[in-house]
């Protein structure tokens, strides 16, 4: 039923991850599908954070899923200028760029900011052509 | 000897969950602490806040009037000294073999876009009319204000205050945080710039300081810059649409100016695009903003080209290079002292030393005020003075008598306040100019933005400022635009130069401008403000965004609600003040930078020698 599944994480946040990595992982093996993961930065450095090192740390990651899991994987760091306001438009044009047909992603459990403004996961769900796992 | 690889291991502690995500919360909450006590200040006592902010800083300025003057002075030197020295200005700001991350054209274009901010919209007139009736040679009596034979002087002083200096403060923080940033992979935040001296102290309370500090001349360089647009952007509206409420008559006969509640109407406006624009992000907002701002910007110049005094403009421009150039050591370094007034009734005749202590009072007030003339001066003699022998003589040594107050009291009040202002400026224009120059070195980055953008400062304040001379010389505009208030001089200065529909075109288009570059300033300002609060990570929380925004209006907001209470309303008195109280201890931040840059370019040097990688072990 599904081909690619892409999975938009943070590499900072990891551990509240677990559970939509799983998720993804369960899904990828039930279906036989590819897995991507997909994680956007920015174009300088700051505080744990390096430009230069940051696809590399991605695949390692990628790598480390595919063998725990046993999955196909790739990975795709995007860099952009300013990351927190871009994130939401990246990851649909990547969405739509790979050609995946179902997106996994962790967020956190809704509050009152959600009325002003939606969760990334919220908004990749309300905005995104193909089908949106949104693990909370 | 041995030498050490440079200290790198900044680690800002912050916050890994909650609201505070990603940002320092000692940081965090301090500034807003501070900020949100200047505004219930401002709000609930706004007279008090007022003349307290009014004294504090006169006092300063009594103190430090010349510590800013110098430090300005060694700034530049620092910063062509640094790009002269061979071992130093071929330094890259990258590692080894980086090439630029921007092609040279876009480059400059960017820096003109952090550069001609808006108070080259408000000053670009305003400056050159301003220095033309008042600056150090008119107030020593040397030359006469408003005459042929001042333009010069005039141009020289409008090119202290917009030139090599002006960039050079900039520089001094940019090439602080880029070198660090690039060629020791340290983020790009204030307290960097301070490692090669703090070592592991800059982990700690002391670094927490430091970044504070750079926020709070942020917000108030920030907020003096959109106190000074909103109000030229509230006279542009005004002469637009005729609108009454936005203005307020002056007292006196004095021009009208913009009243408190237009003034407040037109900040909220200003606020909510610059947020919404913050929160769009600078790859979208901030980016289409800067393109028209430059677009219109040329618009603007080309309108003065054709329909002002172009040649006069130029001639001046030439005129006042040399002239600026061959002045520029002792512009850096020449300081005015304050003169107290028992000095100043020690300078004077005998006759005049025997009047009653409240008429010596006025003496001395009136003859240390540097924005009158000896004409003024003679006519606001108290009686008892009139009364005296030969008192037009004894007016004039007394009047000679208070040339040192009246220069301390010219430059505090003018130069000092540009440095103040520039220096509250540079975290903000400092970290924007680093992030554009990744791959350039250090001769490069120096020259290229002190240089080239003074050049185009200079041009663009010459044909504006200019236009407004020359039509004020040949009597066209008949004292008009030299008595209009500073935010109104643009507008005074179009309506004699053009008129009809071309005049209505150009003035909408100015308050487009200006709304653009306010918009522009206030959201690169709310988005530097969160990069040093999260530890400098570009990665800024949008909800912080807004708070931010939300902050730095209410600060505006309440600090011309607090100038426009006093005895003399002045909507833009009370920012001013703020500003240069909060810049100075910058300014010791800075020389500070100064001292560890010295420092690791020197001990870089030295680790190359002995083939220690200056910068972080590659991962």
């Amino acid at each position: 039923m599904y081909r690619k599944i892409i999975i938009p994480i943070d590499l900072a946040h990891l551990d509240r991850l677990e559970k939509a990595l799983g998720t993804a992982a369960k899904l990828a093996a039930a279906f036989d599908a590819e897995t991507c993961y997909v994680s956007v930065g920015a174009s300088f450095p700051s505080r744990g954070y390096d430009p230069h090192s940051f696809e590399a740390k991605l695949q390692e990651f990628a790598r480390e899923q595919a063998t725990r899991h046993g999955l196909k994987t790739t990975s795709h760091a995007i860099i952009t200028l300013d990351p927190a306001a871009d994130l939401d438009r990246t990851l649909l044009k990547e969405i739509e760029a790979t050609g995946c047909d179902l997106v996994v992603m962790g967020s956190h459990t809704p509050g009152m900011a959600e009325y002003f403004i939606s969760s990334n996961a919220g908004y990749i769900a309300s905005h995104s052509k193909v089908s949106v796992m949104v693990v909370r | 000897m041995s030498i050490k690889p440079p200290f790198t291991d900044l680690d800002i502690k912050t916050a890994d969950t909650g609201f505070y995500e990603g940002y320092s919360v000692p940081i965090a909450l301090i500034s807003k602490t501070v900020m949100s006590l200047l505004v219930i200040w401002a709000l609930v006592w706004p007279l008090n806040a007022n003349n307290m902010l009014g004294e504090i800083n006169w006092a300063l300025l009594e103190g430090f009037n010349t510590f800013y003057i110098i430090s300005v002075g060694i700034f530049a030197f620092f910063c062509f000294a640094v790009a002269i020295i061979p071992s130093s200005g071929r330094r890259l700001l990258g590692q080894p073999g980086e090439k630029p991350e921007f092609s040279t054209f876009s480059w400059f274009a960017m820096m003109f876009g952090a550069g001609l901010g808006v108070g080259l919209m408000v000053y670009a007139t305003a400056e050159p009319m301003g220095l033309w009736g008042s600056n150090p040679l008119i107030v020593a009596g040397d030359l006469t204000g408003n005459t042929p034979e001042a333009i010069t002087s005039a141009m020289r002083y409008t090119f202290l205050h917009y030139g090599f200096h002006a960039w050079a403060i900039y520089v001094v923080t940019g090439l602080s945080l880029a070198y660090y940033a690039f060629t020791r992979d340290m983020p790009l935040t204030v307290r960097s710039a301070l490692t090669p001296i703090l070592g592991r102290f800059a982990n700690g309370f002391i670094g927490h300081l430091v970044d504070i500090l750079g926020v709070i001349a942020t917000i108030l360089g920030v907020a003096v810059t959109i106190g000074f647009g909103v109000s030229q952007f509230v006279e542009g509206v005004y002469s637009i649409t005729d609108m009454q409420w936005l203005m307020r008559a002056g007292a006196d006969g004095a021009p009208p100016s913009p009243s408190t509640v237009g003034l407040i109407v037109a900040l909220v406006i200003i606020m909510g695009l610059s947020i919404l624009s913050a929160v769009s992000g600078v790859g979208r907002g901030v980016k289409y903003l800067s393109n028209l701002n430059l677009v219109l910007s040329v618009l603007l110049l080309l309108t003065f080209v054709i329909f002002g005094s172009f040649v006069f403009a130029m001639t001046q421009y030439a005129t006042t290079m040399v002239d600026y150039i061959w002045h520029f050591f002792a512009l850096s370094f020449e300081a005015y002292g304050p003169l107290p007034q028992a000095a100043f009734e020690g300078a004077l005749p005998e006759a005049v030393r025997a009047l009653p202590a409240e008429d010596m009072a006025a003496l001395y007030t009136g003859g240390t005020n540097p924005w009158g003339s000896l004409a003024s001066f003679s006519e606001g003699l108290p009686d008892s003075f009139k009364a005296l022998e030969n008192s037009d003589a004894l007016a004039a040594s007394v009047y000679e008598a208070g040339t040192p107050g009246r220069l301390f009291n010219w430059q505090a009040g003018w130069t000092t306040f540009y440095w103040a202002w520039w220096i509250a400026f540079s975290p903000f224009v400092g970290l924007f100019l680093a992030r554009i120059s990744k791959g350039r070195t250090i001769r490069e980055f120096v020259l290229g933005c002190v240089i080239a953008p003074a050049l185009v400062c200079f041009a663009w304040m010459t044909i504006l400022g200019g236009t407004a001379i020359d039509l004020e010389l040949s009597g066209i505009a008949q004292g008009t635009i030299i008595d209009a208030s500073t935010t109104n001089k643009l507008f005074a200065t179009l309506a004699q130069m053009i008129s009809g529909e071309l005049l209505f075109g150009i003035t909408v288009m100015c308050v487009v401008l200006i709304l653009t570059f306010l918009v522009t300033s206030a959201d690169s300002g709310i988005l530097v403000m969160n990069t040093i609060m999260s530890g400098g990570a570009t990665e800024t929380g949008i909800k912080h965004r807004i708070i931010w925004g939300l902050i730095l209006t209410a600060v505006i907001g309440a600090l011309i609600i607090a100038g426009n209470s006093g005895a003399v309303a002045n909507p833009l008195e009370a920012l001013k003040n703020a500003m240069i109280i909060g810049a100075l201890p910058f300014t010791g931040v800075m020389i500070l930078m100064c001292i560890a840059l010295v420092k690791a370019l020197i001990r870089d040097e030295m680790r190359d020698r002995a083939g220690i990688g200056a910068t972080a072990p590659a991962e």
